[in-house]
């Protein structure tokens, strides 16, 4: 139903400061640590940048990005939560996985009382649950 | 529906800025505008580059919002244009590279009294553009 | 013309019977023996309910994700249209309990005062078999509800006053909270760089 593969999520808290990273293929560029921390920022304030540069009226900020070796969707929450998908050219899908993959936020990093607000997600149901998911999507 | 185009040189020039459509301009001036246009481009390239996979061409070719679509094309002698259109346009490259090679390369390129890297205000040239930019089914359809 | 008003009362019924539910008793308990903990820890009135606030906020502030997850309710256009979705979609959604929601505007207020809204809890299930004792008759009881609302709004841009002005356990008919818009909180990520 998807075609194509999944290459990486990020999800940038409301400062734009990554707060999880995966990697979901092999064939995903593999960045250090740091590189990961700025990138993820630079796509929060790129995304804004480009809302202000749009030739119309209101614009929310960008939500998708063509690139020549792969397809980005982000999926900007009203809480300034922003969840960004990399994916192989041509696939399907990325705005509903994203709209998932924020209710499993919604339930196990947020209704965990030790997962702190805007930290870094080192919530172990939080990436089983996330791991079945891409699973069946990727099927 | 077609809003504006932009075409820079690989120093930042830039060598046209022409709307057809513009109802919103957050920056205070055009220069401004132009300026913050081609600092996106080229962050935007840089993150872009990171985040290829090996296997992978470098490179963007388009990125939107809820209500405009950011055409880029970038030649291979570092010139970059920027269409900018509606989020339903589809797949405007084919209509930049044809403002590249048959507007811009026929009148700017192959004008001997045209130097490169200055402004383009060629009438000829603008012209042309407008007229073929007008031409296209995309230019009427699409909300504003 | 109510004809083109989303039904926030169905989106609310819809949500209410997508979630887990849980027993009515052990939730009236639960909530219960907190506030007696902190009456204990604290042997102050004034600061339980300065705690219990508190807590609703930040209660507030992680529920928020799930409303906006699991609710499908949309982008409201003004301060009106959050309040009644805050009382005919959320508190329908978490508390099963259907909330009105009524307008406020004072009487002497100038033409651009903040706007704000009242909650009217009828059935208010945290209530329950309590009664004050005379010694923590003035304990806003309901204070975590305010926080919740508090919390929640200050998650999506919007600063509030809540305060709880009436409640079942002050003689009253019911429970009524009133939310008022103190800011709207627009952020935006300016480039250091020049």
């Amino acid at each position: 139903m998807s075609g194509g593969r999944l290459l990486s999520l990020y999800i940038n808290n409301r400062s734009g400061g990554l707060i999880y990273q995966r990697n979901l293929s092999p064939a995903a560029a593999k960045l250090r640590d740091n590189d990961q921390l700025t990138v993820a920022s630079m796509l929060s304030s790129l995304a804004l940048i480009l809302q202000e540069l749009a030739p119309t009226s209101g614009s929310r900020p960008m939500s998708s990005l063509e690139a020549n070796g792969f397809v980005l969707c982000s999926y900007d929450v009203p809480t300034g939560l922003k969840l960004v998908m990399l994916a192989e050219p041509g696939t399907q899908g990325l705005e509903l996985l994203l709209k998932a993959i924020h209710a499993l936020y919604a339930d196990y990093a947020l209704k965990n009382p030790f997962y702190e607000l805007d930290m870094p997600i080192k919530c172990d149901k939080f990436d089983e649950r996330l791991t079945r998911l891409l699973h069946d999507f990727t099927r | 529906m077609i809003y504006n185009l932009y075409i820079y040189n690989k120093h930042g020039v830039c060598l046209l800025y022409h709307e057809w459509k513009r109802p919103n301009i957050t920056a205070g001036s055009a220069m401004a505008d132009q300026k913050l246009m081609f600092g996106f481009l080229f962050s935007l390239k840089q993150v872009v580059n990171k985040l290829t996979p090996d296997s992978g061409m470098p490179g963007f070719h388009a990125c939107s919002t809820n209500k405009f679509k950011l055409n880029y094309y970038e030649t291979a002698t570092g010139l970059r244009f920027v269409l900018n259109t509606d989020p339903n346009c589809g797949d405007m490259r084919e209509c930049i590279r044809y403002i590249y090679s048959a507007v811009f390369v026929e009148y700017a390129s192959k004008n001997a009294l045209y130097t490169a890297g200055e402004p383009l205000d060629n009438e000829q040239f603008l012209f042309a553009l407008d007229k073929y930019v007008r031409s296209l089914p995309a230019f009427t359809s699409g909300a504003a | 013309m109510a004809a083109q008003r989303p039904p926030y009362q169905r989106l609310g019924d819809v949500a209410f019977s997508k979630v887990e539910k849980v027993n009515a008793e052990l939730f009236t308990l639960t909530y219960g023996a907190v506030v007696v903990q902190l009456l204990k820890d604290s042997e102050d009135v004034e600061q339980t309910s300065i705690q219990l606030e508190k807590m609703g906020y930040n209660i507030g502030v992680r529920i928020i994700d799930e409303f906006l997850a699991k609710a499908n309710a949309g982008t409201c256009t003004d301060f009106k249209e959050t309040g009644e979705v805050i009382a005919k979609v959320a508190f329908r959604m978490f508390l099963g309990v259907t909330v009105d929601c009524r307008h406020v505007v004072e009487p002497n207020a100038p033409a651009d005062a903040m706007p704000a809204f009242h909650l009217i809890i009828v059935d208010n299930p945290l209530v329950d078999f309590v009664e004050l004792p005379e010694h923590c008759s003035t304990l806003a009881y309901c204070n975590l509800l305010c926080g919740v609302v508090r919390g929640a709004l200050e998650m999506v841009g919007m600063r509030v006053e809540t305060k709880l002005l009436k409640d079942t356990l002050w003689g009253d008919e019911h429970t009524e909270i009133s939310v008022s818009l103190k800011e709207l909180v627009h952020e935006q990520y300016r480039d250091d760089d020049e």
